[in-house]
């Protein structure tokens, strides 16, 4: 477990190096952006608008925090990630149009922002999910707070961070995304279990619906979509 | 004079809502630390060291554990003799609203369609109370639990024709859901199972399932506490590990409620509580007498 710490600007090389399963510590500006705030953020491009922060080239964190005000001054109280893999294709679309460099959340995110990620040759690192008391220890001021009528959660905070991690490699700059790595080492995990529980893994209960969960969820690319991980291999040229 | 007045449940919805979101129950974090003491690999040991270590500064700073202080959810039972003259959703919701400023909680709660947020954790039939009526206790029973989305978002619910095998069909529904939430409900977690019932009352059995005390204490029936065990066995054996990084523990109990069900068809309702398996209880008599736990 390699530990690596970058600091604002985040530079492309640095990125490139990050690996997978590394573990990373980030020094310097970061902005917060979940479900309302990437939509937002991709109507205004769309319109050709300009965003409220400057977002090229940064770090984006999917996370809703809870926030007072003391002295006049905000101030985060707790914060820490939402799930990811809910922003899939709205990270994948902002990370090419503002070259992204770093987007931090909790899980993972599918192909097709390891494939937009792949393409700018940036990164997503993951933190230990829950955590917000924790995270919030490393975050040293607010910069600055915009669309707050999309409500607190949902706002566009720009932090200045200190040594935040632990955040740990969930895609790198080739598209290779951890989740599918782990998919791939529990295989043999789901078998035993299967046969622990005396159940055939292909034998079908229900009436309805006819897969539980109920199709594909929120884009993660579920087991019956890894023959597609790969997307990000061959944005990157590698397979 | 009744002691049990509006101030006392307000004021109880506050504290009881605020030792949860910053202080996890002591059998919770038992628990977790067991299963740091089992887990082997480096990966695996940050992952729930960094838990502990988040749990003691949220104590230390008295600030919510995690941001997602959720949906403020009350399971509350109403023991023989209870009896109230006010508003008793009124005084919660104003604990909530004073939680809300004063803790403070995330403003979780929007209007679903115009997604407008009422910036106080209420409205729209938050806050969400169920009740419950027991002649088998003389007190009114109180439990917050502010449910964060990461987790409740693997909600599922499924039908199973009876000639099926109902219990094998409920773990291979469970093995289902692990196998694509992975990581992402924050494990290691709680499975709650609603077997039977109606459609709500299926999914109501799974929550009460969650909210089970003590944390992933084994059914009262031998057939069912067996059921439970040997379905945690098998959720760990898959190997996701805590935030599914890879480790033994990705579940730390399964806990499991049956309701009478339909001669044709069982529904198998199932809920995830994420590590951070916040609760608080008190009890309430009506001279209004208070035991917190």
């Amino acid at each position: 477990m390699t530990e690596i710490h970058l600091a604002f600007p985040y530079r492309e090389k640095a990125v490139r190096k990050l690996r997978i399963g590394d573990v990373v510590y980030i020094t310097g500006e970061i902005h917060t952006m979940r479900d309302m705030g990437y939509r937002r953020a991709l109507d205004l491009l769309s319109q050709g608008a300009r965003l409220p922060a400057d977002l090229k080239e940064g770090a984006l964190w999917h996370c809703g925090p809870v926030v007072a005000v003391n002295d006049g001054k905000w101030q985060m109280v707790s914060a820490g990630s939402t799930t990811s893999s809910r922003f899939t294709d709205l990270a994948a679309a902002l990370t090419e149009q503002l070259n992204i460099r770093i987007t931090l959340g909790k899980g993972t995110m599918g192909p097709a922002a390891a494939k937009a990620i792949a393409k700018t040759g940036s990164c997503y690192l993951s933190t230990t999910g829950g955590c917000a008391a924790l995270y919030t220890q490393q975050i040293r001021q607010v910069i600055a707070a915009n669309w707050l009528d999309l409500g607190y959660p949902e706002a566009l905070w720009s932090l200045d961070v200190a040594d935040f991690g632990p955040l740990m490699v969930g895609i790198d700059s080739q598209g290779n995304i951890l989740y599918d790595g782990i998919r791939k080492n529990i295989k043999t995990g789901l078998e035993e279990a299967y046969t622990l529980c005396g159940v055939s893994k292909n034998k079908s209960y229900t009436f309805w619906p006819k897969r539980v969960p109920a199709g594909a969820p929120c884009n993660i690319g579920g087991p019956d979509n890894t023959d597609e991980p790969g997307s990000g291999y061959e944005a990157a040229g590698k397979k | 004079m009744n002691g049990l007045n509006e101030g006392l449940i307000s004021e109880l919805a506050f504290s009881l809502l605020r030792k949860a979101v910053i202080q996890l129950p002591e059998d919770v974090k038992k628990a977790l630390r067991d299963a740091l003491a089992q887990e082997t690999t480096n990966i695996a040991c940050k992952q729930i060291e960094t838990i502990l270590t988040n749990l003691e500064i949220a104590e230390d700073k008295q600030i919510p554990l995690c941001q997602d202080t959720g949906l403020p959810v009350f399971l509350v039972k109403i023991g023989k003799g209870i009896t109230s003259d006010f508003d008793f959703p009124g005084a919660i919701t104003r604990g909530v609203i004073r939680a809300s400023e004063e803790i403070p909680l995330r403003l979780n709660t929007i209007h679903p369609l115009t997604k407008k947020n009422t910036d106080n954790n209420t409205g729209w039939g938050v806050p969400i109370i169920h009740y419950e009526l027991d002649a088998g206790c003389d007190y009114l029973e109180i439990t917050a639990i502010p449910k964060g989305f990461g987790s409740e978002m693997r909600t599922s619910q499924c039908w199973v024709p009876t000639s099926q095998d109902i219990a094998e069909a409920a773990m291979k529904a469970v093995l289902d859901v692990v196998e694509d939430a992975m990581g992402e409900p924050c494990p290691p977690l709680l499975i709650g199972l609603g077997i039977g019932g109606t459609g709500e009352s299926s999914m109501l059995a799974a929550r009460r399932a969650l909210a089970r005390q003590p944390f992933a204490a084994p059914h009262q029936e031998k057939y069912i506490a067996e059921l439970e065990t040997r379905l945690l066995e098998a959720v760990n054996r898959i190997g996701l590990g805590p935030m599914g990084y890879g480790g033994k523990n990705y579940a730390l109990g399964v806990n499991i409620e049956i309701r009478g069900s339909h001669t044709a068809i069982v529904p198998i309702s199932i809920m995830f509580q994420c590590w951070a398996a916040r609760h608080a209880t008190a009890r309430v008599y009506q001279d209004g007498k208070v035991e917190m736990e």
